[in-house]
């Protein structure tokens, strides 16, 4: 996982962005979603759909794309994911068919209507569990493991972590994001707010 | 995630099951979820029974049933740290539960097994493991271990290693002996010094000067004795455990060795490295440091408890007092000293992954310009280490002194009490000075014992995981009487299905006639299960259903080292052990003459390239080794795998980093080959299948096109389409 070194942007990278000529990135379109092109609807069974105004979308691979003029057009369930989901979790939301091939993505949940957006947060809530922690009540190791109890917005938990140190990634010098050795992550949003006892609990692995 | 006791839930997952078992007492297939549909937390349990998926949860009053019947597909859909089992019926997808990654095991096992149920075949009973976790404590096993490290028996452990020490019982006797006497004879020397002080030095009568050199020379000859012992037992010990750690480390070779791919890739190669190199010196770590250091402290600290109780009672009491607090002044050390060290320790490997990382990537970081921007970050990590590691050596040089001040406390309640004793002449200055001498041996042992629960736990950790290792049943076994064949070449698949993780399948139903002397090209995207199917004709995986049938009998049937003996392969990713060029060719056969080995090489159009290197055959290459391109490399293991005159060759992409010249020259040589064996090769680019006998192509874990290249493009379907594209390109590239 990356740390917060590597997401600074070195100053000497940035500046030759600035010629006049076209740059190699502006020759890539994305497909933007925002309140005049698209509408995220809920489905009759409970997830959420696309409604998007868009060039056909190609169902079979095989066949070939006889227009790109874009058409309003109904796809169905749709698949979330963010591009980048500790920098900028509202930003950036790709949004996929059932096998994560990409119909566009909402460059900002702010550039859609508010039924869409709603039902946009709505979804990706469902995606995302990340527990966030508040207080860390106990952390024993063992065996080279290490077993957690925490306190969560969602209650209180019990996880177990395999090679400690490497299970917390630094996202920033006061986020963390634990993994443990299920797949399930939790989040530490601010070190410095957590208290001084759960804090020298996880102080060691920071 | 288990429930403590200020659980978020009103029930217990034991209550509703309890509940569950009342409502349906003959369910099968049960696993457990523990999220609503919007992510809160919740106590759910669920089973199969009667062609119905029967759902209960804390809120709910009565079973939820869903008649599989109802729905055309279920499947599991992994989320971010939550996953959901959904099916798909008229109105579209539902969603029947949710839970968080724990849950993944039994979700996955469940839709598998209902997917079976519904396909009409009967699921594997065997397979029907629902969750990985301990029985006894319920904590879920670790990743590629099947032993609970909470619930493993400690006492067994040790049981488990004495076999090793078995062979050398008799240098241990000695070993032992020479612990106990060790431990007297340096009991002794504070009790010859009193007797120096008080018969000699102290003496108010005359003293024989004779007598007085022989105790001292009787002190010297002791002390020397000590010393010789210790080099014998210390020699004795070191010559033990290095024998034993080169059987640990044997015997876990070996292991690896016979176990299935499967068994091995579902570990990193670091994890196993670690257990042979690390975790195999822990065990002898053990067993010569660990147990005979624990033996000679205990020794001496019963020994001198009784010596000095027997001394004198009272003093003895008072060299005893301090000590429940010194050790607890150890114990809290240890636990700030470990935590100072673990932060040590971090930060200077923080540094050099760092510095691992520029080296690995120098050539990306000096064409990118970011000299500058990598040495501050370089320079950040050291900082960070320095800081660290001047603060821990400030703290260390604070707290010793005042530690060594109050150990020597004790010392001076001593000196007190006895220096009364002496005046008043019920105590000698020699018994003083023992009573001293035992005093300060007494902390040695007592320090050395508050570091041993942390070096215990360590290294049973250590003996846990090799006999993990070394009991682990290989995957694949040859089966009892197992086969040695000559192999014709007729590979048949009959209802084939595969699945890597058990649920999802990535070959379904594959039913696939290979000929002796068939040329069979495999096409496909990456990730349709066309390497995988040359696995599985390798044996490196079993099939999970279906059966794999080389000329008319069962792979099952066939020893392993006789199918692979006549399989040649090439593969993408080429890899050259470090050696000569001469010794990669004729790994695959060491019996082959020099003469065999040039064909070979020639054969594979590799023998033009070799002799241009000054060293020929003789030049080194592997790591450190001579630099081969892609290409080159690849042209050595085509070599290596027609040495070894297979009568089934596999080529995995074998000749996708040649240029096309080079590769049509390959082609050809293969084709002289190939008459008379069974090829497969997969490609991406279709030219290379161009001497196919027969194409196979795979989309969506299934054959969906077969027939030879004419037939296949008169088909007009997926193949034909990708000839035209390759075409159009290769067109494209021609005009430039």
């Amino acid at each position: 996982m990356s740390n917060n070194e590597t997401l600074e942007k070195p100053a000497e990278a940035k500046a030759e962005n600035n010629t006049d000529n076209k740059s190699f990135t502006d020759l890539v379109e994305i497909q933007y979603f925002y309140k005049d092109n698209s509408k995220f609807y809920i489905t009759e069974t409970g997830f959420v759909g696309l409604n998007a105004f868009m060039s056909p979308v190609q169902k079979d691979d095989l066949g070939e794309n006889k227009t790109t003029e874009p058409v309003w057009q109904d796809l169905g369930r749709v698949y979330f994911h963010r591009a980048f989901p500790f920098d900028l979790p509202d930003k950036f939301i790709s949004v996929q068919d059932r096998d994560s091939k990409e119909y566009g993505i909402i460059k900002d949940v702010a550039d859609l209507d508010d039924e869409s957006r709603k039902n946009a947060l709505i979804a990706l809530d469902r995606k995302y569990f990340t527990p966030n922690i508040t207080k860390i009540i106990s952390v024993k190791e063992r065996f080279g493991y290490s077993y957690w109890v925490v306190e969560t917005d969602k209650g209180r938990m019990n996880f177990t972590l395999q090679d400690t140190f490497r299970s917390i990634a630094r996202i920033s010098d006061s986020r963390l994001v634990i993994s443990d050795i299920d797949g399930n992550r939790y989040n530490i949003l601010n070190t410095d707010s957590l208290d001084s006892s759960s804090y020298r609990k996880i102080e060691l692995y920071i | 995630m288990k429930k403590t006791k200020k659980s978020p839930y009103s029930v217990t997952l034991d209550a509703l099951k309890l509940r569950f078992k009342g409502l349906c007492p003959d369910s099968e297939h049960e696993f457990r979820y523990t999220l609503t549909a919007d992510n809160q937390p919740l106590v759910g349990y669920a089973a199969y029974y009667d062609k119905k998926l029967l759902f209960l949860d804390e809120r709910s009053i009565d079973l939820r049933l869903v008649d599989i019947d109802s729905f055309s597909e279920i499947r599991c859909r992994q989320n971010y740290g939550c996953i959901a089992l959904e099916i798909v019926t008229d109105k579209g997808d539902v969603e029947l539960c949710r839970g968080d990654m724990s849950c993944m095991l039994g979700m996955q096992a469940t839709a598998k097994k209902i997917t079976i149920i519904k396909e009409g075949r009967t699921p594997n009973v065997e397979e029907d493991r629902i969750e990985k976790s301990c029985p006894v404590c319920g904590e879920p096993y670790r990743e590629g271990s099947t032993i609970c490290l909470n619930c493993v028996d400690k006492k067994q452990l040790i049981k488990r290693v004495l076999p090793f020490l078995k062979p050398f019982i008799f240098p241990l006797i000695i070993a032992f002996l020479l612990f106990f006497a060790i431990s007297g004879v340096s009991l002794l020397i504070p009790q010859i010094n009193r007797m120096l002080i008080d018969n000699y030095i102290q003496s108010s009568g005359n003293v024989v000067l004779g007598a007085f050199i022989s105790v001292i020379l009787l002190l010297a000859g002791v002390e020397l004795a000590v010393t010789l012992m210790g080099i014998v037992r210390s020699i004795t010990i070191a010559k033990v455990g290095n024998k034993i750690s080169v059987n640990i480390k044997n015997s876990l070779y070996q292991k690896v060795q016979q176990l299935s791919l499967a068994g091995i890739t579902k570990r990193s190669s670091g994890e196993i490295i670690n257990r042979i190199t690390n975790d195999s010196s822990m065990v002898q770590e053990f067993l010569t440091d660990t147990v005979p250091v624990l033996m000679q402290q205990l020794l001496n600290l019963v020994g001198i408890g009784i010596i000095v109780f027997i001394m004198n009672w009272k003093l003895a009491l008072l060299i005893v007092s301090p000590m429940p607090i010194i050790f607890m002044m150890f114990y809290f050390l240890r636990d700030y000293t470990r935590r100072m060290y673990h932060k040590q320790w971090h930060a200077s490997s923080n540094s050099n992954t760092i510095l691992h990382d520029i080296f690995q990537g120098i050539r990306v970081v000096k064409v990118f310009g970011m000299e500058k921007y990598e040495l501050k970050r370089f320079d950040k990590a050291i900082k960070t280490e320095s800081e660290i590691s001047a603060h821990n050596e400030v703290v260390w040089q604070k707290i010793m002194p005042p530690m060594n001040f109050l150990m020597g406390i004790g010392e001076y309640f001593i000196l007190a009490y006895a220096g009364v004793r002496i005046i008043s002449g019920d105590m000698t200055l020699g018994e003083m000075q023992a009573f001293l001498a035992y005093a300060g041996m007494l902390y040695g042992p007592l320090r050395w014992i508050t570091f041993l629960p942390r070096r215990l736990s360590r290294q049973l950790t250590s003996i846990a995981k090799v006999f993990e290792i070394i009991d682990e049943e290989p995957e694949i076994k040859d089966a009892e009487k197992p086969l040695d064949v000559t192999l014709k070449g007729d590979i048949d698949f009959e209802n084939a299905y595969f699945s890597y993780d058990g649920y999802e399948y990535v070959l379904k139903d594959v039913s696939l006639k290979i000929k002796k002397g068939d040329m069979i090209g495999i096409v496909g995207r990456s990730g349709v299960g066309k390497s995988t199917l040359i696995n599985l004709i390798m044996r490196l995986y079993d099939l999970n259903e279906g059966n794999l049938v080389f000329d008319n009998i069962d792979v099952r049937k066939i020893s392993q080292h006789s199918l692979r003996s006549q399989i040649g392969v090439v593969l993408q990713e080429t890899f050259l052990f470090r050696g000569t060029i001469y010794n990669n060719i004729a790994y695959a056969n060491p019996k082959a003459t020099y003469d065999e080995v040039i064909r070979a090489a020639k054969l594979a159009n590799a023998h033009q390239f070799i002799m241009k290197l000054p060293d020929g055959y003789n030049t080194l290459v592997g790591e450190r080794g001579q630099t081969l391109s892609g290409g080159e490399r690849q042209r050595i293991a085509i070599a290596r795998a027609v040495l070894r005159n297979p009568s089934i060759l596999i080529l995995d992409e074998a000749t996708a980093s040649l240029d096309t010249e080079t590769e049509k020259l390959i082609q050809d040589s293969i084709a002289a080959l190939t008459k008379n064996r069974t090829t497969i090769a997969i490609a991406h680019r279709l030219s290379t299948l161009r001497n196919a006998t027969r194409l196979i192509v795979l989309e969506k874990n299934k054959i969906e096109e077969e027939g030879t290249h004419d037939e296949l493009m008169r088909k007009n379907g997926r193949y034909s389409k990708l000839v035209l594209a390759q075409r159009q390109m290769s067109k494209l590239t021609n005009k430039k």
